[in-house]
């Protein structure tokens, strides 16, 4: 046999590309030839040699990489920040929708705008119609009502047409002024009472903003870490000791390594683990003691979520 | 990065995704270490031990996927570390002394290969390592090093190993490699 065919078997068997059957015979004729062995002692020292330069090579590379990331690498990976950014995206999107939704009504307390609000809920001027409604509903003073109004308004558009007529275009907000001095004694003790209920009711869903800022100190809870130490048994069953920041296991994980998920909120940490596709809660306890399994379908959704999201 | 991505990415031997995936996970992975006895470094050479591992048989094609990379990396950083901490816990003062004497003598060894593989070009060099350690076909690293083709690829493969082994055998004797 050539030398560069013995260097091609010899580069197949280290390199685990024969088959059983190849690699029995070529083993046997290994032990039968002394030279042979030599050569191949030689080679796998060589191929040996080679991987080690090449993984050297690349730890290299990746110790050149920067893994710190400083505070906000840690703060991204951090998957109780990351919940509690989404908490906190969906209560600013949350407050961001209420106070956009009751914006429309601030104008009604505006002065400067009060007339023409007034002008286009003529017929239903809001709580006097409402009450109207609810206790005793008269046709005969919603026609007074509606009268009344209706002639407030052809008074205010008598008026604004004697200012245009008049040329005096020199500013809107004259007419607006006038029409207001007009409006704040016929209008505004009907307005302005029930639109600053309305505006002390907002003043009610401040909570929202302060749960957001009761969140801050949390965020120190999730940079304590978790010491945990394993024990590898045969057992199926997972036990466990949990107290002073210390985590305890023993169970079969050697096949199926475990995952905790930790979610630290505003009542506190509270520790997860996963193994075998199965979620079990970690409870404070100085006794060796059996990891229940959590049976509640929507703390397990909650959990593959957060899992899937970390 | 999908998880498809990375290990077609990988299969072409782009080291980029390497840098990705480290960064990605050096967190998630030295916190096994960490969490158990292990100190910062302990933590990096058990991530990258497990990293490279990952690479290898990716590159190679031998790896069959059945869970995500992030859980098929956890669960050898943690074998690893596992298998680290048995051996720390077994180590008797004999066992260490026989274990010095065979890493320094199996170094000395690597010392003598690693000269002649640096004496080699880039192109011998990166041929055989990507041929031997991340088992790159030859059509891959004719594609990698912009060969003209397979045969090139083939041809330089051989022509730098016999480079390599003629290199190490004028310069020591077997005696001196197996003795």
């Amino acid at each position: 046999m050539k030398h560069h065919e013995q260097i091609n078997r010899i580069d197949l068997y280290h390199s685990g590309q024969m088959s059983p059957q190849e690699q029995i015979a070529f083993e046997k004729e290994l032990v039968a030839d002394p030279s042979l062995k030599a050569e191949s002692e030689f080679q796998s020292d060589i191929i040996q040699g080679l991987k080690e330069y090449r993984k050297l090579q690349l730890k290299s590379r990746l110790d050149a990489i920067d893994v710190s990331g400083g505070w906000l690498g840690v703060v991204q990976q951090s998957v109780f920040v990351k919940s509690m950014g989404g908490v906190a995206i969906a209560s600013l999107i949350g407050a961001g929708v209420y106070f956009y939704g009751v914006s429309p009504k601030e104008p009604m307390i505006d002065e400067g705008h009060q007339v023409f609000i007034a002008s286009t809920d003529v017929g239903v001027p809001p709580l006097q119609s409402q009450k109207a409604f609810e206790w005793d509903l008269k046709t005969s003073d919603l026609k007074s009502d509606l009268l009344n109004n209706l002639e407030q308004v052809q008074n205010r558009i008598q008026a604004f047409d004697q200012y245009v007529a008049a040329g005096d275009e020199t500013s809107d907000s004259v007419i607006d002024k006038k029409a207001l001095n007009e409006e704040a004694k016929e209008f505004v003790p009907t307005f302005e009472v029930p639109e600053i209920q309305e505006v002390s009711d907002l003043a009610i869903s401040t909570p929202d903003i302060e749960e957001t800022k009761s969140s801050e100190p949390v965020e120190e809870i999730a940079v304590s870490p978790l010491d945990i130490e394993t024990v590898n048994t045969k057992s199926s069953k997972i036990k466990y000791k949990y107290y002073d920041g210390k985590l305890f296991l023993s169970g079969n994980f050697e096949r199926k390594p475990y995952e905790i998920i930790e979610i630290n909120g505003a009542s506190g940490r509270r520790i997860y683990l996963l193994h075998n596709r199965k979620y079990f809660e970690v409870n404070i306890t100085d006794r060796l003691t059996e990891l229940p399994e959590v049976r509640n379908i929507r703390l397990i959704q909650e959990l593959r979520l957060i899992k899937a999201n970390k | 990065m999908k998880d498809s991505e990375v290990l077609e990415r990988i299969s072409r031997g782009d080291e980029h995704v390497l840098d990705h995936l480290y960064k990605k996970h050096y967190r998630m992975m030295t916190n096994i270490v960490l969490s158990n006895n292990g100190t910062e470094e302990e933590a990096k050479d058990v991530y990258q031990e497990a990293l490279l591992a990952f690479w290898q048989k990716a590159s190679s094609g031998k790896l069959v996927l059945t869970s995500k990379i992030s859980t098929y990396l956890y669960s050898i950083c943690l074998n690893q570390w596992r298998k680290e901490l048995d051996r720390k816990s077994r180590m008797s003062g004999e066992e260490v002394d026989g274990e010095e004497y065979q890493t320094h003598e199996e170094k000395e060894r690597f010392r003598i290969v690693r000269e002649c593989i640096e004496e080699l070009g880039d192109v011998c060099r990166d041929v055989l390592t990507y041929y031997y350690f991340d088992g790159l076909s030859m059509q891959e690293i004719a594609k990698k090093m912009n060969f003209a083709n397979t045969d090139t690829a083939k041809t330089k493969k051989y022509k730098c190993k016999k480079k390599l082994d003629s290199l190490i055998k004028s310069r020591y004797t077997t005696e001196d490699f197996f003795d």
